[in-house]
């Protein structure tokens, strides 16, 4: 037993050195990326190339359930973007309430014939509209199927080479189409970007844009935007400098509509459809031989609000790990492949290894130091010291990524903000990290029972003027060091199975 | 025990660095953008001043303190972008002598700064500058080659049109949308280097490809004949090209040259040899396109509905619309403009 016991403390103490050794790599990595990438934004503006190429045309399509409330100051802020060509297709995804008669009446829709130019599985669609007054709004009404469901059927009816998958309580920045598009110019063997996606909460919308970045004044929400920053500033800009992107957020993210549609479209079949697709573009891409690039780029941003109640949030994490344990289900076959390259040789296992299992083998931690101290193999000493170990290295972690955020992009303005965020990465230890834990754990479980609820979600609205953006809100992509999943959107609709 | 503590030592003092550098940058971040703004703010009504009232250059350039000349340079650049013609000349006129304090940064080992001191050079530099712009169109960083194509890609510097042209295989994975628009921003001056380049079947189909595109964004009428004659070649995308150029320049002599293409197995070849004969054909054209297959593509049947509505086939249209399935929703989208 004391050998067994032994055994399994050596197992996990490499574990708890294997991960941070990890996050540490990923967060030099991306120390080092992000310091090129802002010279190199420098040193080719986006303005300036936009209006020499004009950019790739681009369909804006955004998926709407239930959203009677807020859709149409959300199409109006959409179609103010600086974007030489784009149209918005909306998917009113068999919506319950008025969105479909709001948008008729705001937008002075028509029915119209349209040819689908492809035909990936979607629920049925019911009419084609399109804007008498702005001709580049087209809506979509279809039976409910859910996110994944409605973004194939805005696939379907949309013309531009490029689509933007978003949702439709997601603000984005003016200038955010044309940065996301950069990289598609620059190298015509990118099939997809993602950008960042920013919590809104505590921030102030005028007018459909961000007027006034602010820390929210929930703690639980504060955690989230720690979580974030680690996320998408240390995380995911680690992976892409190293070539292996394997999550783009569903709340905002940018495809070439072609690709896609060759590679099915995407998956209504799970609950993390964002980053299936992702991993199926990889699969499709190098199993067919196609020169392809799937990239991760910091400057493009879009807001969204995060749960701020506790159930909510412990839904959505509950809901991500689902959904990545059933991507990583679904093309275990890359995992360990070098025919899938960086994607297959370490991406994949890393996010077996310590995203999948990581609450697993975490818990199993705090079992065995419990088992420990009482069969007398280790003090109560060793134990606190252990787990003080475990927050201070945690905090520098959190910190590095407050510290890259201070390296580009400082959004957050104020001092107060940026010592509220240093004092986050200390207490964010104390109870929440153990909960986010928790809740990947019931993840993991419930992807086992094969559950496919995507739980509901309660909003409470972000604070506008101008303009009521934030009646709904949309709950949040990926996160924890990584491991995004299904946007949120797709929470507030109804469960498809 | 004691290396337990010793590591809990060390990753306390760690995070009390790392607050400490947070927390530092942040002062420091914070006092250079105040010192930028506060030299933007005195210098950027300067120089509006400068463009609209005709202010003394020299008398300008001697209230530039030696520790500012930098700032003053960006500020002008970042001005300078928005404008053209004699505001920009005068800007330059005004900047030119200054660039002396960033030309070393051309040399720097970081290719970010490289590119971004070229941008200043080329928008800020007057002529003489250009051969030190064109020789970095061979810097080992494909960042500051792309840089220094574009700053060459000027209305007023078509001469470099040739160099541009010589290293067009180092923007292969370019989209072509952003090789052919950074082309046609030369203008007209650069069209003959452009159709002698697509012409020589020696240069790769794709670059052809892409100057074909330029070619057709400057609605080149002159280039149609040398688009036709490449229908011969084998790459697609050339092809395709091509096909596009005679649609928007073409002359119906063309026509005959494309109808092959009708019967492409590639969908966008198709489609874009529809288009061409619904600009350049006739009736005959229009009685193929309507008995044409589409094979199940739908751009092929979009495209086929607007030939026919180019070439005022309308009894076609209305045999597509008797077809039913995709044909129908085509021409019924085309003769109402979408409307149900």
């Amino acid at each position: 037993m004391s050998g067994l016991l032994n055994a399994f403390e050596v197992l996990i103490l490499t574990y708890f050195a294997l991960l941070n050794g990890t996050y540490l790599v990923l967060s030099l990595t991306a120390f080092r990326s992000l310091r090129r990438y802002m010279g190199r934004l420098e040193s080719l503006q986006v303005d300036d190339l936009l209006a020499s190429s004009g950019g790739l045309p681009i369909s804006l399509v955004v998926p709407a359930y239930n959203e009677a409330a807020s859709i149409v100051p959300s199409v109006r802020s959409l179609l103010t973007l600086r974007y030489a060509d784009y149209e918005i297709v909306v998917v009113n995804d068999g919506s319950s309430d008025d969105t479909l008669s709001v948008l008729l009446a705001a937008f002075d829709l028509e029915p119209v014939t349209r040819v689908p130019t492809s035909q990936l599985p979607a629920a049925p669609v019911h009419a084609v509209y399109q804007g008498v007054r702005h001709e580049n709004l087209t809506v979509i009404d279809k039976a409910n199927g859910g996110k994944a469901d409605a973004l194939n059927a805005g696939l379907n009816y949309s013309r531009r080479a490029l689509f933007c998958a978003m949702d439709a309580d997601t603000i984005l920045e003016p200038d955010a189409l044309a940065r996301v598009a950069r990289p598609f110019m620059e190298d015509a063997s990118t099939v997809a970007v993602g950008g960042i996606v920013r919590i809104a909460n505590g921030c102030s919308v005028v007018g459909g844009s961000i007027d006034d970045v602010r820390l929210p004044k929930s703690m639980l929400v504060r955690f989230q935007v720690l979580e974030y920053l680690r996320a998408f500033l240390a995380a995911r800009v680690g992976w892409n400098t190293l070539g292996a992107t394997l999550i783009i957020s569903g709340a905002f993210g940018v495809f070439r509509r072609s690709v896609v549609a060759d590679a099915g479209g995407f998956d209504a079949t799970t609950v993390g459809e964002d980053m299936e697709l992702i991993v199926r573009l990889h699969r499709h891409c190098r199993d067919q031989g196609i020169p392809y690039r799937i990239e991760f780029i910091p400057d493009p941003v879009a807001w969204t609000e995060a749960p701020e109640k506790i159930a909510a949030l412990g839904r959505q994490r509950d809901r991500w790990q689902r959904g990545l344990v059933q991507v990583i289900t679904r093309h275990r076959r890359m995992i360990g492949n070098p025919k899938y390259g960086v994607v297959g040789t370490m991406a994949l296992p890393y996010y077996v290894a310590f995203e999948m299992l990581g609450p697993v083998v975490e818990v199993a931690g705090y079992a065995a130091f419990v088992a420990a101290v009482l069969f007398g193999r280790a003090s109560v000493v060793f134990v606190i010291g252990f787990l003080v170990l475990a927050i201070f290295l945690g905090t520098a972690l959190s910190i590095a990524a407050v510290a890259l955020e201070e390296l580009s992009f400082r959004r957050y303005r104020r001092f107060s903000d940026l010592l509220i965020l240093l004092g986050v990465a200390l207490v964010e230890n104390f109870g929440y990290r153990q909960l986010s834990t928790w809740w990947r754990l019931r993840g993991v479980v419930s992807a086992m029972r094969r559950d496919h609820r995507w739980g509901a979600m309660e909003r409470r609205g972000l604070e506008t003027s101008d303009r009521d953006v934030g009646s709904t809100v949309t709950d949040s992509p990926a996160l924890q060091q990584s491991g995004s999943r299904p946007s949120a959107e797709s929470s507030r609709r109804a469960p498809v199975s | 025990m004691s290396v337990l503590l010793i590591v809990i030592v060390a990753l306390a003092v760690l995070n009390i660095v790392f607050v400490s550098l947070v927390i530092l940058l942040r002062v420091v971040n914070g006092r250079r953008d105040k010192r930028l703004e506060t030299r933007r703010s005195t210098w950027y009504p300067r120089l509006i001043t400068l463009i609209s009232d005709g202010s003394d250059l020299e008398d300008l350039r001697r209230q530039i303190d030696q520790g500012e000349r930098r700032d003053v340079i960006v500020t002008a650049w970042n001005l300078s972008r928005r404008l053209r013609g004699v505001d920009r000349d005068r800007l330059r006129d005004f900047a030119g002598p200054l660039l002396d304090e960033i030309t070393p940064d051309l040399e720097a080992h970081s290719a970010e700064t490289r590119a971004r001191t070229l941008q200043m050079v080329s928008c800020l530099g007057g002529d003489e500058y250009e051969p030190a712009i064109a020789a970095r169109l061979d810097d080992p960083s494909q960042l500051v080659s792309l840089v220094a194509a574009r700053a060459l890609c000027q209305p007023n510097r078509a001469r470099w049109i040739a160099e541009v042209l010589a290293r067009l295989h180092r923007y292969a994975s370019w989209s072509h949308a952003l090789t052919s628009s950074m082309l046609a921003n030369v203008g007209m001056d650069a069209a003959p280097h452009m159709r002698a380049f697509s012409a020589d079947v020696r240069n790769p189909a794709r670059d052809r490809a892409a100057v074909i595109r330029a070619l057709e964004l400057l609605r080149d009428a002159e280039a149609a004949d040398i688009a036709a004659a490449q229908l011969t070649d084998d790459d697609p995308d050339l092809i395709a090209a091509c096909l596009r150029l005679l649609a928007v320049v073409g002359r119906s002599e063309h026509a005959a040259a494309v109808r092959p293409f009708l019967a492409d197995e590639r969908f966008f070849v198709r489609a874009a040899a529809i288009t061409v004969l619904g600009k350049l054909g006739g009736a005959s054209d229009a009685r193929m396109i309507a008995a044409l297959d589409h094979g199940g593509s739908p751009w092929v049947a979009i495209r086929s509905a607007h030939a026919l509505a180019d070439l005022h086939a309308t009894d076609e249209l209305a045999s597509m619309v008797g077809e039913g399935g995709l044909a129908a929703d085509a021409a019924i989208e085309t003769l109402y403009g979408g409307a149900a």
